[in-house]
């Protein structure tokens, strides 16, 4: 029994192997495109940098330490890895879909959620990327540092645990391509979570500058705890100050607060998101929808 | 080998009104089911058994429902009713053994390719998804690309490929993964003649006769399906019209006559005159070449040299060119066209 899981294991992994392999090729094909975007992610860097630099040391970010460039560098790092983590599963089968490949990969001996793993590692190699370039930047050009008492193994765990819900999220929106019967484009899930994570989820500022009613929207999605979590885990300050609205209301550590509320959506969204994505999967099959113009 | 019973497909229609209170009043009634969506059935009842070892051809137009059943039989779509056992696995309960015990090329063009990636790269990653080793994919590659002419473009992305060298890497996949049924949808559709030729060799000596691969081979050619087919089914509108041995189905249409006239400067109007004249015959108008209206008229049936007289005056009347006028043998078309023929009548 064991014997065969560890078979299965190494035969997932030789074929994310080649997945990733593939992807890297897809991805460095054009590499004029491909180093441009990279630069083009320096400039953008560039830009957050500087008008962060005017700001300085503000009051709104002394609860979590360091200065107001390195609050908004690993807001960015981290929202790229989470933006990932949503977007991956409905990316890898909207672009599989439209380009005819995801019914020659059910033809293939693999399960489902290998292949939906497999289809998503090229995201997050990007995305991987994407970080390096930007803490390579960061440190050596922003000089951005993390604070004296950081606790690294918390912001993992802070990151592994919002991955996992977003995750469960992504799956969530990619079950709706079936259910919504969406060929093309986003669906409501996807836009609405990424219209809030764009503007109340704290990646630029903190959450408790928004007026109160945008508070309670940003209470609804993953980003803002893990954001808060894990800038309070690296740039530790080891203030308890309450940042988002329920940190007044749950008497514990605000850090201990937003990992319990990441468990809870962790253990609520990997379970119902691969439900819906299974069953909106299934229905495609059923209705003959999975190619564009079946 | 590939056994099919009662399997039916139905895809929905997609309904498009004008406005857009129509179009939500008519999806709140779907969902609350008081309206049933509009579907057209693309496999209609079909049952099928296919032996081990053997060359199947599944034929019809376009739009028969040939690649629907090529999907149901390969697990890509569930049927609507019945159910299919292939290699002793149920397309229903047993899905990763059905998938692992076939190889199926769907699609032409570039359909299911990266376009940035050569061919032996995307060898070796189908390969690989399949389980093979490397060293056995390349060995296997090198052979695959020198008989589809192709090893000079081994390392060109697929995007650089014209149409039927695509649908020749698309093939060598097939011929990569050596799995017990093979299914194939339209082998030979873009390929050059020479080229679908030696491919059409390939399947029937090396992947049927020599590995003993069981092929169903769906197609629209149907010279291609008399060439290399051990048994026939004809499809049309999603039913099984006909089943058996090219030879046997030739016989339903062996008492009548066949004339074939080439003509130049054919249009549409003239066809449906031709038709008009021609009563209960079968008749096929195929052009070849749209601006010089070049292509060949097919009459069919008992006693059809009685009607050419009136066609040829129908064709003259119209300043449509007669090049000849010849005496053929009926073919799998001519048999086709006659079983649709009868069951339009008969439903």
């Amino acid at each position: 029994m064991l014997g065969e899981k560890i078979r299965e294991a190494r035969t997932v992994l030789s074929i994310a192997r080649l997945f990733l392999r593939r992807e890297l090729k897809l991805l460095t094909y054009f590499n004029i495109p491909f180093i441009m975007g990279l630069v083009d992610l320096v400039s953008n860097l560039l830009v957050y940098a500087l008008m962060a630099s005017l700001v300085g040391r503000s009051a709104s970010i002394i609860v979590y330490g360091g200065d107001f460039v390195t609050f908004v560098m690993l807001g960015v790092i981290f929202n790229s890895l989470l933006a990932t983590a949503m977007a991956a599963p409905r990316h890898a089968v909207m672009s599989s879909i439209g380009s005819g490949r995801l019914e020659v990969f059910f033809q293939a001996p693999i399960s489902l959620p290998s292949l939906i793993l497999c289809l998503s590692l090229g995201a997050y190699m990007m995305t991987l990327i994407n970080i390096m370039v930007y803490s390579v930047t960061g440190f050596a050009v922003f000089g951005i540092s993390v604070g004296a008492g950081a606790n690294y193994g918390l912001a993992f765990l802070t990151l592994v645990l919002a991955i996992l819900a977003l995750t469960g999220l992504g799956l969530l929106s990619a079950g709706m391509i079936g259910f919504l019967e969406i060929r093309y484009g986003d669906e409501p899930l996807n836009w609405a979570v990424e219209l809030i994570s764009g503007f109340a989820s704290g990646a630029f500022y903190p959450i408790h500058l928004l007026p109160l009613p945008l508070q309670y929207l940003a209470s609804l999605i993953p980003h803002t705890y893990a954001l808060d979590a894990a800038r309070r885990a690296l740039l530790g300050s080891g203030s308890t100050l309450p940042t988002l609205p329920i940190h007044s209301v749950v008497p514990y550590d605000p850090i201990v607060t937003d990992m319990a509320v990441l468990v809870f959506l962790a253990a609520l969204f990997v379970p119902v998101g691969w439900k819906a994505f299974k069953s909106g999967f299934e229905k495609c099959r059923k209705d003959g929808r999975l190619q564009w113009w079946q | 080998m590939v056994e099919t019973s009662g399997l039916v497909k139905r895809y929905y229609v997609p309904e498009r009104a004008a406005k857009w209170k129509e179009r939500a009043s008519h999806k709140i009634r779907i969902l609350l089911r008081k309206e049933e969506r509009k579907t057209i059935t693309a496999v209609n009842n079909v049952s099928l058994s296919v032996r081990e070892g053997e060359l199947f051809g599944v034929v019809g137009p376009n739009g028969a429902g040939k690649t629907t059943l090529l999907k149901l039989l390969s697990c890509v779509l569930y049927p609507d009713a019945g159910t299919a056992v292939l290699n002793g696995y149920d397309v229903i309960k047993d899905r990763e053994m059905v998938r692992a015990s076939l190889t199926v090329i769907i699609g032409g063009g570039w359909l299911g390719m990266d376009n940035k990636i050569p061919p032996i790269d995307q060898f070796l990653f189908f390969g690989g998804i399949f389980g093979l080793p490397k060293g056995l994919v390349l060995k296997r590659s090198d052979g695959i690309l020198r008989l589809l002419e192709m090893e000079d473009k081994a390392r060109e992305p697929v995007m650089f490929l014209s149409t039927g060298m695509r649908q020749k890497v698309l093939l060598g996949k097939a011929l990569l993964i050596r799995t017990p049924v093979v299914l194939l949808d339209e082998p030979t559709i873009s390929i050059d003649p020479r080229s679908a030729y030696v491919i059409r060799r390939y399947i029937k000596d090396k992947m049927n006769k020599e590995w003993g691969q069981t092929i169903i081979l769906c197609t629209h050619f149907m010279h291609e399906a008399e060439m290399l087919c051990d048994r026939v089914a004809f499809i049309n509108e999603g039913r099984l019209i006909a089943c058996d041995t090219p030879e046997n189905l030739k016989k339903i249409v062996a008492e009548k006559d066949a004339l074939r006239i080439k003509v130049y400067g054919m249009r549409q109007d003239v066809e449906e005159k031709v038709k008009k004249v021609s009563g209960d015959f079968v008749v096929t108008v195929r052009i070849s070449d749209d601006v010089l209206g070049a292509g060949e008229i097919r009459l069919m049936g008992e006693g059809v040299k009685e009607i050419l007289p009136r066609t040829l005056d129908v064709l003259s009347g119209a300043s449509v060119k007669v090049r000849y006028v010849k005496h053929v043998e009926p073919t799998l078309e001519d048999v086709f066209l006659e079983l649709r023929e009868r069951s339009r009548n008969a439903g």
